[in-house]
């Protein structure tokens, strides 16, 4: 019988099974059996996540040219050309201010129409159906929706502003909302809203769903008001839904690349830039510097999501 | 005796929760109108796809009144800059 010593190690792990002893062998195989399971699960990941991960850290530190040419290796001076970028300041900014302002519009919105929607009335299922249209679209598309009604000499928003006494004249300044940095980021954060809400919208339906109604009729018992049923019953309930819708918004919204590139190209300038839409404009001319900003990126969203489970001590329940 | 009686006892009824009509109709209005904006800008641009290629792109003049989208506007279009 074949020593465990001198097996074969170059041979695969299940052939080193078969090689063990007996008692060895049987308690081996029990112990590696998960791994034939683990395995194509293990490979898709390796494939589709760590591998373009690991190809994105090498290009970071590679010298390329603009035509995809690599002329060696640039250390870490992608990252430093990056750092020393004098629109990157304001780009970051800018980019805070974009998740925050989305995602804080949105969440309050959708906590209000939850609510709205999960009341009882007539034609509840085609209004919640039509709720679901921005989801449902493209992004992109519906960005550009919004790029035709914001248009400045014929745009239907400005028509309507017009007609509102609003907008004075057309194809001036005051009717070009996205010619402006300051408007442009308003209207592209309302669109990220409009987008966003469907989904948030119905993660919070369904938290809603799983509230049970003997709670609120315990709570009216006790002489609660509405107001106060709601603040200390169906938010705490509703807390784990939200935080998922949440944490999913961040990451969509600072990921969000068609809106803005759809509505203004991240202009005037680097206007109306976040990082994401940086990294596609540095890509043109600087894919080391792109592939900097996008571990950097990759980074900053890690870290906001974790901050923000974090302060909200996502294993709070799991604790107890 | 008592236990039997309780065993026998029918299940209260509850009664359906039912909310005044004029607040379920305010709710379901709301509810609506909420539904109407979110599709309009859908309905916008089935209604783009649907004009002639050339009414799209057509400016409006800087000082002139564009199409009418809400009746009976008497506001005038003179520029206020």
């Amino acid at each position: 019988m074949q020593s465990a010593y001198n097996r074969n190690l170059a041979a695969p792990f299940w052939v080193q099974c078969k090689q063990l002893p007996a008692g060895r062998g049987r308690r081996a195989r029990r112990r590696l059996a998960p791994l034939a399971w683990l395995a194509p699960a293990g490979a898709l990941i390796g494939v589709v996540v760590l591998w373009p991960i690991v190809a994105l850290i090498q290009t970071s530190m590679q010298n390329i040219t603009p035509f995809g040419i690599t002329i060696g290796s640039a250390g870490t001076k992608n990252f430093t050309k990056l750092f020393h970028d004098p629109n990157l300041p304001g780009i970051l900014v800018r980019t805070v201010l974009w998740v925050v302002a989305a995602v804080a519009l949105t969440m309050l919105i959708s906590l209000a129409l939850a609510q709205l929607f999960n009341q009882r009335f007539p034609g509840r299922r085609v209004a919640r159906w039509a709720l679901i249209a921005p989801w449902a679209a493209s992004v992109m598309m519906t960005a550009l929706i919004f790029r035709w009604m914001l248009q400045p000499d014929n745009g239907a928003i400005n028509i309507l502003l017009h007609q509102l006494g609003i907008v004075h004249q057309f194809d001036s300044n005051q009717s070009s909302w996205l010619g402006r940095p300051d408007s442009a980021l308003a209207w592209m954060i309302g669109v990220a809203v409009f987008v966003s809400l469907p989904f948030t919208t119905y993660t919070l339906l369904a938290g809603h769903q799983g509230i049970p109604g003997e709670l609120y009729e315990a709570a009216k018992i006790d002489g609660a008001t509405r107001w106060r049923s709601y603040r200390k019953v169906t938010l705490p309930l509703l807390r784990p839904a939200f935080l998922v819708a949440v944490v999913i918004n961040i990451m969509n919204v600072f990921n969000s690349f068609p809106i803005i590139w759809e509505m203004t190209r991240g202009g005037p300038g680097y206007a109306t830039n976040t990082t994401t839409v940086f990294m596609y404009n540095l890509k043109e001319s600087y894919i080391g510097e792109a592939a900097a900003l996008s571990i950097v990126n990759f980074i900053l969203i890690l870290v906001i999501v974790l901050l923000y489970l974090r302060l909200n001590n996502w294993n709070r329940a799991e604790d107890r | 005796m008592a236990a039997e009686t309780l065993t026998r006892a029918r299940p209260a009824r509850r009664a359906p929760r039912r909310l005044p009509a004029v607040k379920t109709a305010l709710i379901a209005a709301a509810a609506y109108i909420i539904a109407i904006i979110f599709l309009l800008p859908y309905v916008e641009m089935v209604i783009t796809a649907l004009r002639p290629q050339r009414e799209p792109a057509k400016k409006t003049a800087r000082s002139a009144s564009p199409r009418r989208r809400l009746p009976n506007s008497t506001r005038s279009t003179v520029s206020a800059r």
